[in-house]
């Protein structure tokens, strides 16, 4: 006879790709990730915390338990400035703005796409093919891709033309080019893929183990 | 030498899988056996009797008993040997119970031929056994007790009822600790100076206690049973025989007010001051760094007990033994700058918020707003500042902050029933006796407690807004209080810091002094005659403090009470000719056991017999009483004499864990491979390199030493000492051409025969793999002795 | 003293003015700057796989023996942050796997702050006052130190209260408000994608500076400067509200009081007029010099 489950609620196990997802992180963002204590200093601490749908704490919580689709759904991975305050409050010494960079990555390798990962994109890609940021190729090129945005950027950029500050044309573009370009193409193409490989979530404890 | 030898049937433990007859034959053809016989029972009275009767009439001096584990029955035979007139330590054993008939049941021919192994390995150190006597050693009956906290004051009174001779000694001009500081404590909400105040007073009181206030130690010698401890009793300008503690004349008079350090800065007090009302002693004393010098005290006091020319006084005694109850100081909540301590007034912390609530305290018992007087309408406390926080690096709870958040929280909600009251925690804590019951007090009295870890405080039109994100709720908030209260955490004290160096206290990662066993031994430090009491050890609460007190108390009592120590005979010696005064063995020992004075000489009181100086002397020049390094060379040579099996391990094996492992191994019948010959030492630091390649020489095909899991080892740290050692060893071996994982060493505890008949069973298989000892260097030079010593 | 300078992306487009006036003022203070060949830009808060942000740090770290100054705080940080990262053994060899120049080894890392204060600090037991030649006296700067100058921890100042922009101020004769946001994000790494989310915590930035009484405020990031200062017509604009608060650099504000004239420090480019700045400043020499005048006769 089957036995029935006294409870309603559907049956929670983590599932093979969540556990893949929770691992890549651990590699990415680093392993001590799974000290976290869920105390809220992270969240309160951020200066784009009250534009979030889910607070950083629980972004952190959502990768420990491999809710892939929620973690990468939330807008607030888009919303993080980078300032790293959740980075140097953190009482378990974990950075959640590693967390949330790592999210980023995993969702651009998930072939996703939303306005600020196009932005993010294009600003790598010119790093990569030219290894310095030209404003005005990043604009331009972020207007073409972003269309909605072209009415910001033309009106900063009334702002700062004609200051001098940004110079139009390809060929002012062209002179921030460095030399050895092979060398930023390597750094992106060999160091890209940390973690993304099967056994690399043992190479995670390694690290962790290291450490101590 | 004449050697008998006892080859036991144990029934058919023994006997079921050997065949002891023929193992006493075998005994028979070694050298210097001049009696072998197969007994049943051994252990039973008859067997006892046969072994005192042989002694006597064949003269026998040394005897082996081959039978059930040393652990087991060690202690019988050295009885029964010593009543036939022998001295105990002519005993040695071979295990052929726990370590061969049980564990190899299946495999009865090469069982046998390890069991002569092992007996020849116990007559060839039996030959070399010498008589030794456990003598004692006179103690001091006097205690010193070092800290006038609650843990400090219980242990003296303890011990001066027992009629031993107390030093109690206080830095500050009163003894009481923190605990005179406080209100009401958790989790009866009495008040704390009220049950404190007649201890202190009993301490004053009692003809056995030696109080020596606003002192400092400056040195401690000797070891256990004699300390020699001095130190200075600082000059407080009053003399402690006239002043009659009013204080009202003196103070009253003073002109300098400066902050009240017993007010965490809330109050202020005189350049003469009274440190609390119930000090003790109940004597004035004047502040140097305050003092303008201006003689008003002295003309005022009526009984003319300033003395300005006042000198600080040498002490000097000798103690047995010395309790260090030296206690805790507050985590610095200014070193949190985004709560702002320090910025905001507003912003206080737990201790002036104690201070605030005491009757006797700067404000009377209100607790109002130090911005203007005036009582708060609401109230947060903000938990775990400087606790569980890696920043700061504090990783540890405090233990005590939740409850004393949830005292204060109830106090000031009793007393303003209006006032708003929030706890901002990241886990409540309240684990002990009554202490949920006490948590829901809190809840009921309607005490807000708000889940999330607050990010940071700011002032905001005069009044504090809190922010955090409510972790349970979800979401960003702020929130407005008059007064935000700190919940710093327990920091251990930087003060005794000079006599943890004194006495050599090892440290834990947090800080605080090291136990000699996180579980087992929770108020003894490392060093003989030595114990720990109270926050010394680590934050704990009140009650915990005074438990430990007593505990320590209890110790020092059942070492001292006697009057005389009993020396264990096992330890180290050093030869004088040989010793070139390097200092190895002095970091070595874990019990500071060894001093150098152009040679190294052993306390014999304070040697626990590890014999890890031995392993580490670079010239050979410390030894075992037992255990010695002929001895040990004896057994290996002897393991190595025939090699009836392949692959061929010989093991090492401390006593404490990996032993008692592999005697488990037995007592479970986990069966595992007869490759190994163990040879038992007391700690997997006394092997020496030098035994190492004695066994490879002898051509053992590898070597095994297992030693207390890493952070458990008997000794503290000899296990890491084996572990750097082998590293070392398997680096030479590798250049002079041998395969380094001919040298293992593992890990095992008592508890973990599984894991021991694991790693024979693994072990066994690789050397299958490496091949017989030697065949790599079938190409390369004979095999020469890489430097020999350690 | 002679230090590598490391201008970052910025310094050669919308900071123009930043890297003028760091020029001038390096070269007034004595120092000498050797930019690294072939630099490339840090990847900034845009390059979200850390191995890629370390190296390209990194990349630049390793072509030069002298310690390295930049003016922006971006750049600063993430070099910083790129040397804690490669404390790890794994980190560093896998950067190494990309690069041509390994790296072996931490450098000193300075902000252009830190360097214009040592170099005010050495030079105090000497003389100040030869180097301070037109105090700024009178003026009340907001001190705006933004996010990353002090973060990752344990650097030039505490990341959560710094003073060392205020000791600055007061150094060069000024005065700094008491600026409650002088550490709250700019915003600018989302401003692009995220306009409205950057312009609400821009305008309260703004607002607290007005409020603070600063006649201007110091930004030390360019990506700051451009969200208070480029970004400030639009989103006065935007809000119907005048703000018109000048923001200046520090080293515009250090290239005035060492004596540079307003060109030398590239004041014209500012996109908020510097003028009312300068007239202030002008107006309170000239009450002085007057006064001074008087006592005299």
């Amino acid at each position: 006879m089957k036995t029935e489950a006294t409870t309603t609620a559907a049956t929670t196990t983590m599932t093979p790709e969540g556990e893949k997802f929770r691992d890549r992180v651990l590699v990415l963002a680093g392993a001590e990730v799974k000290t976290c204590i869920q105390c809220g200093t992270c969240s309160a601490s951020c200066p784009t915390a009250s534009l979030m749908d889910v607070p950083i704490r629980k972004l952190v919580k959502l990768v420990l338990e491999g809710e892939k689709v929620e973690a990468l759904a939330s807008r607030s991975i888009w919303l993080c400035t980078s300032c790293l305050l959740c980075t140097v409050r953190c009482p378990r010494k974990i950075r959640p703005m590693a967390v949330v960079a790592a999210l980023k990555t995993i969702y651009e390798e998930e072939g996703k796409r939303c306005k600020d990962s196009v932005f993010e994109g294009i600003f790598a890609r010119q790093i990569r093919d030219y290894g310095r940021i030209s404003e005005f190729l990043l604009s331009a090129e972020y207007m073409i891709r972003s269309p909605s945005s072209a009415a910001q950027i033309m009106a900063f950029g009334a702002e700062l033309v004609p200051k001098g500050k940004i110079e139009l044309g390809f060929e002012a573009a062209r002179g921030e080019r460095i030399e050895g370009i092979e060398e930023m193409k390597r750094i992106f193409e060999l160091l890209g893929d940390d973690g993304r490989e099967e056994g690399e979530s043992e190479k995670a404890e390694e690290t962790e183990e290291a450490e101590k | 030498m004449r050697i008998g030898v006892y080859v036991c049937h144990c029934g058919l433990n023994i006997a079921g899988v050997l065949e002891p007859s023929a193992l006493a034959e075998f005994a028979k053809t070694l050298p210097g056996v001049e009696v072998a016989r197969d007994l049943q029972f051994t252990c039973s009275d008859t067997g006892q009797d046969t072994i005192k009767e042989d002694i006597a009439e064949q003269k026998l001096e040394s005897i082996v008993v081959a039978a059930c584990s040393p652990r087991l029955h060690e202690p019988t035979f050295r009885r029964v040997i010593s009543e036939a007139g022998l001295n105990p330590f002519m005993l040695e054993m071979a295990n052929i119970r726990e370590q061969c008939s049980w564990v190899h049941m299946d495999e009865p021919p090469q069982a046998q031929e390890k069991a002569k192994d092992l007996i020849r390995m116990a007559v060839a150190k039996a030959t070399l056994l010498n008589p030794l006597h456990g003598e004692t050693m006179p103690v001091s009956r006097e205690v010193l007790v070092i800290g006038g906290g609650v843990a400090g004051i219980q242990a003296s009174l303890d011990l001066a009822d027992c009629g031993l001779h107390v030093h109690l000694v206080e830095r500050r001009p009163t003894i009481g600790g923190y605990m005179a500081l406080l209100t009401d404590v958790f989790p009866t909400n009495d008040c704390s100076i009220c049950v404190l105040a007649p201890k202190m007073t009993d301490v004053y009181n009692h003809p056995l206690i030696d109080l020596v206030t606003y002192a400092e130690i400056l040195n401690i010698e000797g070891s256990v049973g004699r300390f020699t401890v001095s130190g200075v009793k600082k000059a407080r300008f009053v003399d402690e025989k006239l002043c009659k503690g009013c204080l009202n004349e003196c103070a009253g008079v003073c002109p300098v007010e400066v902050p009240d350090d017993y007010e965490f800065g809330l109050g202020k007090r005189k350049a003469i001051y009274m440190p609390i009302p119930q000090a003790v002693p109940l004597v004035a004393c004047i502040d140097t760094s305050a003092c303008i010098g201006c003689g008003l005290c002295a003309e005022a006091c009526p009984v003319d007990a300033i003395k300005y020319d006042q000198r600080q006084e040498d002490f000097r005694f000798d103690v047995g033994a010395i309790i260090v109850a030296t206690g805790w100081q507050s985590f610095d909540p200014a070193r949190k700058e985004e709560y702002g301590y320090g910025r905001y007034r507003d912003v206080i912390s737990a201790l002036q918020v104690e201070r605030l609530l005491n009757a006797a305290g700067p404000t009377g018992g209100e607790v109002v707003r130090p911005s203007t007087g005036e009582v708060a309408k609401s109230v947060a406390f903000l938990q775990c500042v400087g606790s569980r926080d890696e920043t700061v690096g504090n990783a540890y709870c405090s233990r005590v902050c939740c409850m004393y958040a949830l005292k204060n929280a109830q106090l000031i909600k009793e007393k303003y029933p209006e006032t708003e009251v929030s706890i901002h925690y990241i886990d409540l804590r309240a684990g002990g006796e009554g202490y949920e019951e006490f948590y829901m007090r809190a809840q009921r009295l309607g005490i807000n407690f708000i889940r999330g870890r607050v990010s940071e405080v700011e002032e905001v039109d005069g009044s504090l807004r809190v922010n955090y994100e409510d972790t349970l709720l979800g979401g960003f908030r702020s929130r407005p209080y008059d007064l935000v209260v700190l919940s710093a955490g327990l920091e251990p004290n930087k003060d005794a810091d000079v006599v943890g160096n004194l006495l050599g206290l090892a440290k834990r990662p947090d800080g605080f002094f090291e136990i000699a066993h996180p579980k087992m031994r929770p108020v003894e430090a490392h060093i003989d005659g030595v114990f720990i009491a109270g926050c010394a050890s680590g934050p704990k609460e009140i009650q915990v403090s005074i438990a430990q007190g007593e505990a320590a108390a209890a110790k020092a009592m059942r070492l001292l009470l006697r009057g005389e120590l009993a020396l264990d005979p096992v330890v180290a010696m050093v030869d004088q000719e040989k010793c070139i005064g390097c200092q190895l063995c002095v970091e070595t020992c874990p019990s500071k056991a060894i001093s150098v004075d152009k040679t190294a000489f052993v306390d014999e009181a304070s040697c626990k017999g590890c014999g890890t100086c031995a392993a580490a002397c670079p010239v050979d020049a410390i030894d075992m009483t037992l255990f010695s390094d002929e001895q040990i060379l004896a057994q290996i040579r002897a393991a190595t004499a025939v090699k009836g099996q392949y692959p061929f391990i010989v093991g090492f094996l401390c006593n404490w864990c990996s032993y008692a492992g592999a005697d488990l191994a037995g007592t479970s019948r986990i069966q595992y491979p007869t490759n190994m010959r163990a040879i038992r030492v007391m700690c997997a630091g006394r092997v020496d390199p030098a035994f190492v390649l004695e066994a490879l020489k002898g051509g053992a095909d590898g070597v095994l030493i297992s030693g207390c899991r890493l952070g458990e080892c008997h000794y503290n740290k000899g296990n890491y000492q084996a572990y750097q050692r082998v590293q070392v060893l398997r680096g030479v071996l590798e250049k002079v051409g041998i395969n380094p994982g001919r040298v293992k060493i593992i890990w095992c505890a008592a508890s973990e025969g599984e894991i021991l008949a694991k790693e024979v069973r693994k072990f066994v298989s690789e050397l299958k793999e490496m091949g017989p000892a030697g065949s790599e260097l079938a190409a390369l030079r004979p095999l020469e002795p890489a430097g020999g010593g350690s | 003293m002679k230090l590598a300078y490391y201008p970052g992306c910025v310094a050669r487009s919308t900071g123009r003015e930043y890297e003028i006036s760091t020029l001038a003022v390096c070269r007034a203070l004595g120092i000498e700057l050797a930019e690294i060949d072939n630099w490339n830009c840090c990847g900034a808060t845009h390059v979200s796989n850390e191995v890629v942000s370390t190296a390209l740090a990194a990349r630049n770290l390793v072509r030069t023996d002298l310690p390295v100054m930049t003016s922006c705080s971006i750049c600063y940080s993430r070099l910083r942050a790129a040397m804690i990262r490669l404390k790890d053994r794994h980190m560093r060899k896998r950067v190494n796997e990309a690069l041509e120049k390994k790296y072996d080894g931490e450098k000193e890392v300075l902000h252009v702050i830190e360097t214009i204060t040592r170099a005010l600090a050495g030079a105090e037991d000497q003389d100040p006052g030869d180097l301070i030649v037109r105090p700024l006296a009178g003026l009340k700067a907001a001190p705006y130190y933004g996010c990353l100058l002090t973060r990752p921890g344990g650097g030039i100042d505490s990341p959560e209260n710094p003073s060392i922009l205020e000791d600055l101020i007061r150094t060069l004769g000024a005065e700094p408000t008491d600026f409650r946001l002088k550490m709250k994000c700019c915003c600018g790494p989302i401003f692009m994608p995220e306009e409205e989310a950057a312009a609400e915590t821009l305008i309260r930035i703004l607002r607290n500076a007005r409020a603070s009484g600063a006649d201007f405020v110091v930004a030390l990031c360019p990506l700051c400067h451009l969200m208070l200062d480029a970004n400030q017509p639009l989103l006065e604009k935007k809000l119907g509200e005048e703000i018109d608060l000048p923001i200046l650099y520090v080293t515009q504000m250090a290239g005035l009081a060492l004596g540079l004239a307003p060109e030398e420090l590239g004041m014209e480019m500012n996109s908020v007029s510097t003028r009312p700045v300068l007239e202030k400043l002008e107006k309170i020499e000239g009450k002085k010099a007057e006064e001074e005048g008087a006592e005299v006769c």
